[in-house]
């Protein structure tokens, strides 16, 4: 029998998470060794490993892309900045976790180390290029969340979000892993190296086989990235996990789940008749946006209308992923018609370039609703009241009634993110729009930016209503700060607000970067 | 009909009888103990596929250590029989029920949908298939990655349940 | 006269040097709002407020540098597109701002005399209004905010007259509009003034909405061009296919150069015995999204959608109806933003884009007649309303009505020789009534003051002064500045359209009479006469110094303006020759198209005979009927005609009535159904469609979509992927 061998080079591309792994660790061991009632130390010290990784991961993003671990994973650019987007979203995260545990007595070691793991999950999941270990980093991920949504046990609520979480989490892992079965059968192997070159001949043999194990793979991803119908659980776990674990599970988790999705499926478009993947993606597009944006229209509670234009964002995304399967060629035969014409590249667009533009589109939205959202969770967080929360009214509308008063930079910060979130110039959430929905016109996927446009528009009103609650309502009477001042919260805003407004006005050198980066990942 | 065949109908249906009482029991005794039946039954089709060190860990890990703590568990917490009324016909249950049986027939139509015939393994293969030596040299030299990313797993899953059953925070 | 025009001529800092500085002017007005928003709590009031006049002050000076630096002959810019220098403009540029697919913005400022003439008007009219709000708003707890706000809006405004593409002009308009919405609800624990703030916000919405499908439209139809165009295309000197191309790829097709040049190589006419231009106005274009159009058709749609985009911004119709609202915000706020500079913004925006509007004598004449209606409309409305601050926003809406016909028609230099004269006078009836409120315990009501001049006498002064502007009596400024508007309407006649020339004059002309009627009324009515009884304050007192400074300047500044409407320079009045080579594009398309045709004329003593006629007479039935009629019939019942004609105009022509039955209640009936119907069909797609069991029971599957259930999470799941499967089968498995 063959025995490979493996490199030591081939660890490096881990770097990252182990780093993050190690700190993860070292966080569980102070709660062994140091037991000191302050734990003030354990943010910055996951900051550190955080920051670590996230800078490790940024000196290899150019890195030329290759297999590592015989084809199980991949060292390239696309899956460091993925890497870098998880690590911004969960520095920002730990920043806002101190305060928030501190003000209920909280904080513990084992917080930090499994978001840590999560973390580590999410790094991973991003260079995966083989179906199994896909499936076992997206478990590290999960029950790393599972756990973190019922960390705080206070009331019923968060233990039903977890329960619900792990019940329906492991209901869409198991649709993930049967998809996987199907292809395996399918192609005889589980690495996207191999499948790839075994496809375009399982496909003449059995389609059928391949398009549903390529349909439940999807599945499973539309559950993790919160796509329409798969979104259900997002309100219910997003209002009932400790808010800076929703923080990190809207940005980290999607990215990660993004990433993985992409991955696998341009391997799988590859030798699929190209109008299938596109309508799937278009259908879900559709849906996601539509539906998201509409259910968050009603929205009082803040956190949940969150969760809702959490899943309408999922939905931009998905054009931007859409956008990745046009071609330049009309499909032979029947190909999928989409409202009446097949899309097809603009003339004089290389099907590379157009990729790289689209995927530049996703990685740019990807880090631009990571700062956003994180920071609009983090201003959330730190305006609940703990004892609130029993009653459900702890994100309540009027909660931000006279913000602009009582916490001038709070609002502000919170103003900035809403029009991010809206897509209003001059922030880095328009930018992102811009970018997707230009590579959807460009690839002729015009009903997709036009249903963008118009459900960004809608989605402005439940934004403002934020704005308008904190700039012109007065503040209620028995309102009070409740939370004790902290550096972790003030740093994060002021942080994600800055980053809000400079990569929306100066977007020029990420957008450069990231274009280098999908240009030499798919371009190979 | 060789017996190779009979016997995989006969681990394959009772199989699914078995996991399908798992869901029906209405006590927790009864369906743990169905479920340890699953796993014999399936730990016998694994046989039949050759993978002798699969189903000998199947009924050593998981019909033995990790079921007998679930007995212990469910007995430890005095789980008796659901009382009150029978489960209700609601829509939600409908269209789950629904969705389900179809999910799976439409998959188990597009299963044997498969055309072809299956391949031969030579002999010198076929000799190591399944082996535990075999098993070994692939999960830590080829497999290696899958590998740490399991123990990675179940670390976090240990942390993880560790925290979730931690005393109130 | 020669040494003046050489003095002026020569600038102080080379224009190079000045170039490189021109960011300031943006960057002190942002930097005090930056201090002030952060810091002003701590800093006091005092500090507060002088750091915000001061940051203006700052960018008053510089933006005297660069008026003076682009009246100096060494001035010129190199255009990225044409092989071109254009002379009398500063221009910086500074790399890439974003680069999406192969469309490109920079980052970039220009300042030619279009934009001098504003940056003075905006820092100027800003500078002396900060100073004015000093005393204001000294009572204010909000007064940090108050500056912030202010400055940021003046560096906002700023970047709108600076920028040298649309795109950042663009940043410059949301920014004021940001702004606007702001102040005006700066006193946001009123409710009616929040939702004041929230109507402007909103109406500039669907403005703003209309300039981004235009600039979109701009952007296709320039790659258009670039694809079809041949080089006889670019028969005038320095330009070239390639140089346009490569002006493209350097700094992006809506930098107002590039749009320049395409309207060059748009009309330029092929030489005799020479290749055939390939594009012309009325060429099909040939790829892209806008395949079949012609050029001059989607130019023509852009025009009209920017018309849209700038009747938000500016309160033409349909738009209009926030800008009267919008007076719930301070008064220094409505006198900066909603009478001096933002509301100018649209007249800017066609003035800047003066070389496309021409191509096209259906959206000019729409411009024109839009603008004409408004400014009747506004007017009449302007005749019955009772407070003050009210009839000055009607004023000012009739007013850019005037401006949107100038543009209209053609006449340019007119438009922007009142939107100065306008800035001085409106600005200084704008504070005097915020003075008059200041000194008479907030009231804004007319018919509860009466008799204020005489213990207001400065301000009294001062608002007669630009009263009399603002009607058009002879020597001052509003008078050459409106009559520079009628006489240049009057000579220019729109190809095929002959009739909106006529049309627009004469309802100008009917304008000129009602402006002269309703603002003679509101100054007799406050300032003359008895005192009302009904006062909530006994005796009004003067303001102080730092109130009454601005108004006094503002008052010298609304006469003295009157020197741009002299013909002193080339027999031309000074503002036409001033901004000659700013509209000089426009001339060269107009001849080349024959769109417009103008008989060129001195205004003759008929003329102005004429319009001083019309003031006076409007004036004078003002005078007549509050100074001598209404007082003796005191406690007569009004007859039941003319209470009904007052009160229909009371109540603004019942337009904003009007818009709710039309627009609002059908959008929330729509969106109400939308909601449920959407809703209701997410729920028939997701469950068994059209079983009869299912309808009986849509209520409980209405709460079912969403109800915490996680087994019906699961079963939704499932449903899904059971449709796909099918949909696999179905394809892929059945022969």
């Amino acid at each position: 029998m063959r025995v490979p061998s493996i490199p030591a080079a081939d660890f490096l591309p881990l770097v990252p998470a182990i780093i993050l792994l190690v700190g993860a660790c070292v966080l569980l061991m102070t709660e062994v060794f140091l037991r000191s009632p302050s734990r003030g130390y354990q943010a910055p010290l996951s900051l550190f490993f955080t920051g670590l990784a996230g800078a490790v991961s940024l000196s290899s993003a150019f890195e030329p892309a290759r297999p590592v671990f015989q084809g199980f994973a991949a060292q390239d650019p696309f899956s460091s900045a993925v890497t870098l987007v998880v690590c911004v979203a969960l520095g920002l995260a730990v920043l806002t976790s101190s305060g928030f545990l501190r003000s209920r007595n909280a904080e513990r070691g084992e917080f930090y180390a499994l978001m840590l793991f999560a973390a580590s999950g999410m790094s991973l999941l991003a260079m995966s290029t083989e179906l199994i270990t896909l499936f076992i980093n997206i478990e590290v991920l999960s029950v790393g969340t599972y756990a973190l949504t019922s960390y705080l046990r206070r009331g019923t609520r968060p233990a039903e979000a977890g329960f619900k979480y792990f019940i329906l989490g492991a209901f869409s892992s198991a649709i993930l892993l049967y998809g996987a079965a199907l292809l395996y059968g399918a192609t005889g192997s589980t690495k996207l190296s191999e499948m790839a070159v075994v496809l375009p001949a399982a496909l003449a043999a059995q389609p059928a086989l391949v398009y549903a194990g390529a349909l439940l793979v999807a599945g499973g991803f539309a559950f993790k990235v919160a796509a329409v119908p798969f979104h259900m659980w997002t309100p219910d776990v997003y209002e009932g996990a400790p808010t800076p674990v929703t923080a990190l599970m809207s940005a980290g988790v999607k990215a990660a789940a993004f990433a993985a999705m992409i991955r696998v499926f341009l391997v799988l478009g590859k030798g699929m008749d190209p109008s299938v993947p596109l309508a799937l993606f278009s259908g879900l597009a559709y849906l996601t946006m539509i539906v998201g944006n509409l259910l968050a229209l009603p929205q009082r509670n803040v956190k949940r209308m969150l969760a809702y234009s959490s899943i309408g964002h999922a939905g931009y995304l998905l054009v931007g992923v859409a956008a990745l399967f046009v071609t330049a060629e009309a499909p032979a035969g029947d190909g999928f018609r989409f409202f009446g014409a097949t899309p097809l590249l603009a003339p004089g667009l290389s099907e590379v370039a157009a990729r790289a533009d689209a995927l530049k589109g996703l990685l740019f939205y990807l880090l631009a609703y990571t700062v956003t959202t994180v920071g609009s969770f983090g201003v959330l967080a730190a305006l609940e009241r703990s004892e609130d929360e029993p009653k459900g009214t702890a994100w309540d509308l009027d909660r931000f009634a006279g913000l602009a008063q009582r916490r001038p930079g709070w609002a502000f910060a919170m103003a900035v993110f809403m029009l991010s979130l809206g897509g209003v110039p001059p922030t880095v959430g328009f930018m992102g729009k811009l970018l997707i929905f230009r590579s959807a016109v460009d690839t002729g996927l015009v009903g997709l930016a036009v249903v963008g446009v118009l459900t960004s528009a809608a989605a402005i009103y439940y934004y403002l209503r934020v704005v308008v609650a904190m700039y012109m309502r007065p503040a209620p009477e028995d309102e009070r700060i409740p939370v004790t001042l902290s550096w972790g919260t003030e740093l994060a805003l002021a942080l994600s607000a800055l980053a809000v407004v400079v990569l929306g006005i100066l977007p020029g050198t990420v957008t450069d970067w990231l274009q280098q980066a999908s240009t030499l990942w798919l371009g190979q | 009909m060789n017996a190779e065949v009979v016997l995989f109908y006969a681990f394959a249906v009772l199989a699914l009888l078995s996991a399908g009482m798992v869901i029906a029991s209405r006590s927790p005794i009864n369906s743990a103990l169905s479920l340890v039946a699953t796993f014999f039954f399936l730990a016998g089709t694994y046989v039949l596929l050759l993978a002798h060190t699969i189903a000998v860990l199947q009924v050593l890990v998981y019909a033995g250590a990790i079921m007998v703590l679930f007995l212990f568990v469910i007995m430890l917490l005095n789980l008796t029989e659901t009382e009150g009324e029978r489960a209700k016909v609601t829509f939600g249950r409908v269209a789950g029920a629904l969705a389900a049986v179809s999910l799976f027939a439409l998959l188990a139509l597009v299963v044997m949908g498969v055309k072809g015939a299956p391949t031969a393994m030579a002999t010198a293969e076929l000799a190591r298939f399944g082996t535990l030596a075999a098993l070994g040299q692939t999960l830590y030299t080829e497999w290696l990655l899958p590998f740490e990313a399991v123990s990675l797993l179940l670390l976090v899953a240990i942390v993880g349940a560790v925290v979730v059953a931690k005393a109130r925070i | 006269m020669n040494t003046l025009q050489e003095f002026f001529q020569t600038s102080p800092v080379p224009p190079n040097t000045l170039a490189q500085g021109l960011w300031w002017i943006i960057g002190l007005p942002l930097l005090g709002a930056f201090v002030c928003g952060v810091f002003g709590k701590k800093l006091g009031r005092a500090n507060v407020s002088l750091v915000a006049s001061a940051a203006v002050g700052g960018s008053l000076l510089i933006s005297l540098l660069a008026f003076w630096a682009v009246n100096d002959v060494r001035t010129a810019a190199t255009s990225a597109y044409a092989a071109l220098r254009t002379p009398y403009t500063l221009a910086v540029d500074s790399g890439t701002w974003f680069a999406v697919g192969d469309f490109r913005v920079n980052f970039g400022l220009q300042v030619d005399h279009l934009t001098a003439i504003l940056l003075l008007v905006i820092t100027g009219v800003g500078f002396l209004i900060h100073v004015y709000s000093a005393e204001y708003m000294s009572h204010d707890d909000g007064y940090w905010r108050y500056f912030a706000y202010l400055n940021l809006f003046v560096a906002m405004m700023l970047t709108l007259v600076m920028a040298d593409s649309l795109v950042l002009l663009f940043v410059g308009w949301e920014g004021v509009g940001l702004c606007s919405y702001l102040l005006i609800g700066f006193w946001y624990s009123d409710a009616a003034k929040a939702w004041a703030g929230r109507k402007a916000f909103i109406t500039n919405r669907i403005g703003d909405f209309a300039f981004l499908i235009a600039a979109f439209l701009l952007v296709t139809l320039v790659a258009a061009f670039e694809s079809q165009a041949t080089r006889a295309n670019f028969g005038f000197p320095g330009g070239s296919p390639t140089t346009f191309s490569r002006g493209l790829d350097a700094q992006g097709p809506l930098h107002f150069e590039a749009l320049k040049t395409f309207s060059r190589a748009l009309v330029t006419n092929p030489t005799p015995g020479g290749a055939v231009a390939a594009v012309t106005p009325d060429t099909p274009i040939a790829t892209g999204p806008l395949k079949d159009f012609t050029y001059g058709g989607v130019l023509t749609a852009v025009l009209l959608l920017f018309l849209l985009g700038a009747s938000g911004k500016s309160a033409q119709l349909p738009l209009y109806v926030w800008l009267p609202d919008a007076m719930a915000g301070p008064t220094p706020v409505s006198a900066l933003i909603h009478a001096a500079t933002m509301v100018t913004a649209g007249v800017y925006l066609f003035c800047r884009l003066n070389f496309l509007l021409v191509f096209s004598p259906v959206a000019m004449g729409t411009v024109a007649v839009v603008g004409a209606l408004t400014a009747l409309i506004a007017a009449l409305i302007a005749f019955a309303q009772d407070d003050i601050k009210k009839v000055l926003a009607y004023s000012t809406v009739s007013q850019l009505g005037l401006m949107f016909m100038a543009v209209g028609m053609g006449v340019f230099w007119a438009a922007i020789f009142h939107l100065v004269t306008h800035a001085f006078f409106k600005a200084c009836l704008f504070l005097g009534a915020g003075s008059v409120m200041h000194g008479n315990a907030d009231e804004t009501d007319i018919k509860r003051l009466g008799g204020v001049g005489r213990e207001m006498k400065w301000t009294a002064a001062t608002f007669g002064v630009a009263t009399l502007a603002i009607t058009g009596v002879l020597p001052l400024s509003g008078f050459f500045s409106k009559d520079a508007i009628l006489h240049g309407i009057h000579q220019t006649e729109l190809f095929g359209l002959p009739w909106v020339g006529p049309l627009v004059l004469r309802l100008g002309q009917l304008v000129a009479v009602c402006t002269a009627f309703y603002m003679t009324r509101l100054f007799v009515l406050t300032f003359w006469g008895e005192r009302s009884p009904e006062a909530r304050a006994a005796r009004a007192h003067e303001s102080g110094a730092t109130m009454v400074g601005p108004l006094v300047v503002l008052a010298v500044l609304s006469v003295v303006a009157l020197v741009y409407g002299l013909n002193l320079i080339n027999g031309q009045p000074v503002m036409e020759n001033f901004l000659g080579p700013v509209f000089e594009p426009a001339r060269r398309v107009v001849s080349a198209l024959g769109t417009v045709r103008v008989e060129h004329g001195p205004i003759g003593v008929g003329g102005y005979a004429q319009a001083w006629a019309l003031a006076l007479l409007g004036a004078g039935a003002a005078c007549f009927l509050y100074l001598r009629f209404y007082p003796t019939r005191a406690g007569q019942q009004a007859p039941a005609a003319v209470a009904a004609v007052r009160r229909f105009t009371q109540n603004k022509f019942y337009v904003d009535e009007l818009y709710e039955l039309l627009f609002i209640k059908p959008l929330k009936a729509l969106s109400f159904v939308l909601y449920k119907v959407v809703d209701a069909l997410l729920i028939d797609t997701v469950a068994v469609r059209g079983t009869a069991w299912v309808t009986t029971r849509v209520g409980a599957a209405l709460r079912y979509v969403q109800t915490g259930n996680a087994q019906a999470y699961a079963a939704v799941m499932a449903l899904a992927l059971v449709g796909g499967v099918a949909y696999v089968i179905v394809r892929f498995l059945t022969p």
